[in-house]
């Protein structure tokens, strides 16, 4: 077993692969003994979680029209900045 | 085999977001089986031994009868099914905030050593006459102040551990200058783990001071050792 630790920086960056089960063991093992200590990735981990749960339980249909509108707005700004990736 | 598992408050799993059946009219609760190969932080019911408990410090700690394939690793247990025996009610929040105390007024004891080390006993002495955290924290602010290097460090980390205590960022030592500072709520239990391993590697670092830097370890250890004994004469457990 590896004796790897993350940083919160990590964290942030893996919580993603975490949750969706992409993480190998040893790095499973040095991301829950990081939020287990530290309070801030706590709160972040359960508030990532707890939207990627919610989020899928909704359909296209439930996302209101404006909504719709300002997030598909928000990708093309954000895909045509240059420079940014 | 009987093991401990710590759960967050309503006897929730931290990581798997799974809600455990609890027991209930002095019984067990019902069986959880894992249904699958195990596989660490994955598959698997997670339990820990006494020896294991300081890096999954939570808001409740349960004993757990483990049952069918069992593998123990170094950070944890993981079996094909467990069931919840009964909660360790010697752990609640109230002793997590003791435990959280308790570590920061041993992060006093590792400045004193830095400031002896530079014969600053005047710092010392106000240091050690402190019987609050808070007075605590004032004369370890002042001896940062006046100090340098090693001594300087580890007395900031002493202010550090207060706040921390508290539930809040280190950088908060003086409150008046943050008035619009909210943090969000932490639980005890999450300022127990956070604070311990903190002064863990303070322990560390005054280990490095005091020696050399392959000390950093040993001091680390040493301070874990502490805690362990701390949690587990408090709770009424053998440490195995």
């Amino acid at each position: 077993m590896s004796d790897e630790s993350f940083s919160c920086r990590q964290v942030v960056e893996l919580v993603t692969e975490y949750l969706d089960g992409g993480l190998a063991a040893d790095r499973r093992l040095a991301f829950e003994r990081h939020v287990a200590i530290c309070p801030p990735c706590r709160g972040y981990f359960s508030q990532l979680r707890l939207i990627t749960k919610t989020s899928g339980t909704l359909s296209e249909e439930d996302v209101p029209e404006h909504l719709r509108e300002r997030i598909l707005a928000a990708f093309r700004d954000w895909k045509a900045e240059p420079g940014k990736s | 085999m009987k093991a401990y598992k710590f759960l967050t408050h309503g006897g929730t799993g931290r990581f798997s977001d799974f809600r455990w059946p609890l027991p209930t009219n002095g019984g067990s609760g019902d069986w959880v089986e894992a249904g699958e190969a195990l596989e660490d932080c994955r598959t698997g019911v997670h339990a820990c031994t006494p020896r294991q408990m300081l890096d999954w410090i939570d808001d409740e700690l349960w004993e757990i009868e483990l049952d069918g394939e069992i593998v123990e690793r170094d950070a944890m247990i993981v079996a094909q099914r467990g069931r919840l025996l009964a909660r360790v009610t010697a752990w609640d929040d109230r002793t997590a905030q003791e435990f959280a105390d308790a570590c920061a007024w041993r992060s006093r004891e590792f400045a004193l050593r830095g400031l002896r080390r530079l014969d600053l006993t005047d710092e010392a002495k106000r240091l050690v006459d402190t019987a609050e955290l808070a007075d605590m924290q004032t004369a370890a602010v002042a001896a940062a102040e006046q100090s340098d290097g090693a001594a300087a460090e580890l007395s900031g980390f002493a202010a550090d551990a207060v706040s921390l205590a508290q539930g809040r960022r280190p950088e908060t030592w003086d409150t008046s200058e943050h008035p619009g500072l909210h943090e969000p709520a932490q639980t005890p239990g999450a300022i127990a783990a956070n604070l311990a391993f903190v002064v863990a590697h303070t322990a560390g670092r005054e280990a490095v001071d005091a020696g050399a830097e392959a000390d950093y370890a040993r001091g680390f250890e040493a301070e874990r050792e502490w805690q362990l004994a701390w949690l587990t004469e408090r709770l009424g457990l053998r440490a195995g």
